[in-house]
């Protein structure tokens, strides 16, 4: 398996940024010097993870294509820089959780893609729990009964 | 020889869950290519097939067929076989003259030559060209021994064009978009959508704005309230509910009264069908429970009366606090009455052909419990409570399959009746300091 050959780093190697926040960095690739880069892209996004369907949102997107006329040679680096928005926050919910990443792929003219990932938090939001109700709470009692132990 | 316990039974039948997929995406973009090509490509061909067979042979017939008188000599009906079926088709024996020539030849009555599934279809094109008579025909001045009794265009020729249509039409889209999207990432897809601002206006609200994917708050601040500066609105999941549960009552109980009227009519015709009123017992006895639940919680609803929440300010920040009014009308008397702040995650996801939903309470604080109320007729239960958003609260979150909700939901139980629960949503914006 070819190892991915995209390096992405934001600047002062931080994990935590505020709302409003300004956020850059600079991504590398470093492909085969035989292989021919088609276009490179890098987006800062949100994306949802748990029980639902994955929605997400672009926040920030940007594209070095040959086609359009932009050098991208097998190897090289570029900048990024994106004011984060108010909202949404990461967050780290039961059934719900949101995830901020910065996300580069490179296309190569021969059609395979690589994509590299880094994630970070947006704002401070604590880990959601569980609620147990008292409803809940009656039936888990009546859950962990001697008998119904499938063990005893 | 022994066999250990599964820990896991292997299911014989699963529903996909969600739109994710376990295979290659590469593969299955290729996959999906192929399925809407042959699909485009198969329309094309039926296309082709359904205009070369039937449709140009009608239109040459049409433009170039001359006119002349015939008789019929001798009718039939020709008997083919189309899939196991018998069909048939009327073939008529015609005299005919062209350039002072006659020609006497079996000939069929339109240019397609079809057959009917329906005998009856052919014998009425038999009844209307009775032997001895003469009529109109048409033939063919290349092939003068071809004639035939009517000409025009068939509707059913027409349907037939349009059946391909179907497919070209799905095919066509599916193979452009995946042609088009070939190579596309998710993000730039997204970001092109954004750009061509191809959102509806609800949509722009969320994902726009100051607080982009917070829900708008415009419904929660329209209606004024008379103790505090906003009434809020309560959701309409309950009320949906009750037209719902009435809804299928008054279906069921229709279908009971249909089984009564039969199975009285068997008996007052000595007809004593003992399965129909078995099944005519069993269906009145559920009939008559979504009744009683029915009417119990129209009498619930009316008895208790309304509720009525009001918030001093709106929106709420993380940390806020603010004056929440609280009113129970209608005489009864309540065990308690609660009002509590909650959240609930809410994940929408695909399982197979169902779309479900799931709910999960990460949230709940009680603003106001109250225990033997006695509300009187004009004297509702009034109270004033303080409401303290929790500092580390998340906000209101809302995409299309995942939400975060905050809400204000007031339980309570009257005496001789369930507990009721009525809720009122609320919007609450990320922490103060983020909104400079």
């Amino acid at each position: 398996m070819t190892p991915c050959p995209i390096a992405i780093m934001l600047d002062g190697r931080r994990r935590t940024y505020a709302p409003g926040e300004m956020l850059s960095g600079e991504y590398r690739w470093d492909a085969d010097p035989g292989s021919q880069v088609k276009a490179v892209e890098v987006s800062v996004l949100w994306y949802t993870e748990g029980k639902g369907d994955e929605d997400f949102g672009v926040h920030f997107f940007d594209r070095l294509s040959v086609e359009e006329g932009d050098e991208v040679g097998p190897r090289q680096c570029a900048r990024f820089s994106t004011q984060l928005p108010k909202s949404p926050l990461s967050y780290e919910g039961v059934i719900v959780k949101i995830r901020w990443c910065v996300r580069v792929r490179l296309f190569l003219k021969r059609g395979k893609v690589f994509t590299r990932e880094r994630t970070f938090q947006l704002g401070h939001v604590p880990p959601a729990r569980p609620l147990v109700t008292p409803a809940a709470r009656r039936n888990l009692r009546l859950k962990v009964r001697p008998e119904a132990d499938e063990f005893g | 020889m022994t066999f250990r316990r599964l820990a896991r039974y292997f299911r014989l039948y699963e529903k996909k869950r969600g739109d994710r997929r376990s295979g290659s995406a590469a593969l299955g973009t290729a996959w999906m290519t192929v399925f809407f090509a042959g699909l485009f490509f198969v329309g094309w061909c039926f296309l082709a097939v359904t205009f070369t067979m039937l449709a140009l042979p009608e239109w040459q017939a049409n433009r170039r067929f001359q006119e002349t008188v015939c008789t019929v000599e001798d009718v039939q009906i020709e008997q083919g076989e189309r899939s196991g079926r018998h069909t048939y088709r009327p073939i008529y024996q015609l005299r005919y003259e062209v350039n002072g020539q006659q020609y006497l030849a079996w000939q069929t009555y339109d240019i397609t030559g079809g057959f009917f599934l329906d005998r009856a279809h052919c014998q009425a094109l038999i009844d209307a060209f009775p032997k001895g008579q003469t009529y109109r025909c048409w033939y063919n001045p290349d092939d003068p021994e071809v004639a035939v009794l009517s000409l025009g265009l068939s509707n059913q020729v027409w349907l037939l064009l349009l059946l391909p249509s179907g497919l070209i039409i799905v095919g066509g889209v599916g193979l452009a978009w995946r042609l088009v999207n070939w190579q596309t990432s998710a993000e730039r897809r997204a970001s092109l959508a954004h750009m061509a601002s191809s959102l509806s206006a609800s949509e722009r609200s969320v994902a726009g704005g100051e607080y982009p994917y917070v829900p708008p708050e415009v419904n929660l601040t329209d209606s004024p309230g008379t103790s505090l500066a906003y009434r809020l609105p309560r959701t309409g999941a309950a009320v949906a509910a009750a037209w719902a549960l009435a809804a299928a009552c008054l279906v069921w109980n229709a279908l009971v009264c249909v089984f009564i009227t039969l199975v009285a009519r068997g008996f007052l015709a000595g007809n004593y069908d003992w399965t129909l009123l078995a099944v005519t017992a069993a269906y009145t006895a559920v009939g008559a429970w979504l009744a009683v639940v029915c009417v119990r919680q129209v009498v619930q609803a009316t008895h208790l009366g309304r509720c009525i929440v009001e918030i001093s300010t709106h929106p709420l920040h993380p940390g806020m606090t603010c004056r929440l009014y609280v009113a129970q009308f209608g005489r009864s008397k309540l065990r308690y009455l609660k009002v509590l702040l909650v959240s609930d995650e809410k994940a929408t996801y695909q399982q197979g052909t169902n779309t479900r939903v799931e709910f999960c309470r990460v949230y709940s604080h009680e603003v106001l419990s109250q225990r033997h109320i006695e509300i009187g007729r004009g004297a509702p239960f009034e109270a004033l409570v303080e409401l303290t958003v929790p500092p580390t609260a998340m906000h209101s979150f809302r995409s299309p399959h995942n939400e975060v909700l905050w809400k204000i939901v007031v339980v309570g139980r009257a005496r001789g009746w369930p507990r009721f629960e009525r809720t009122f949503p609320l919007v609450i914006y990320p922490a103060a300091e983020y909104a400079t």
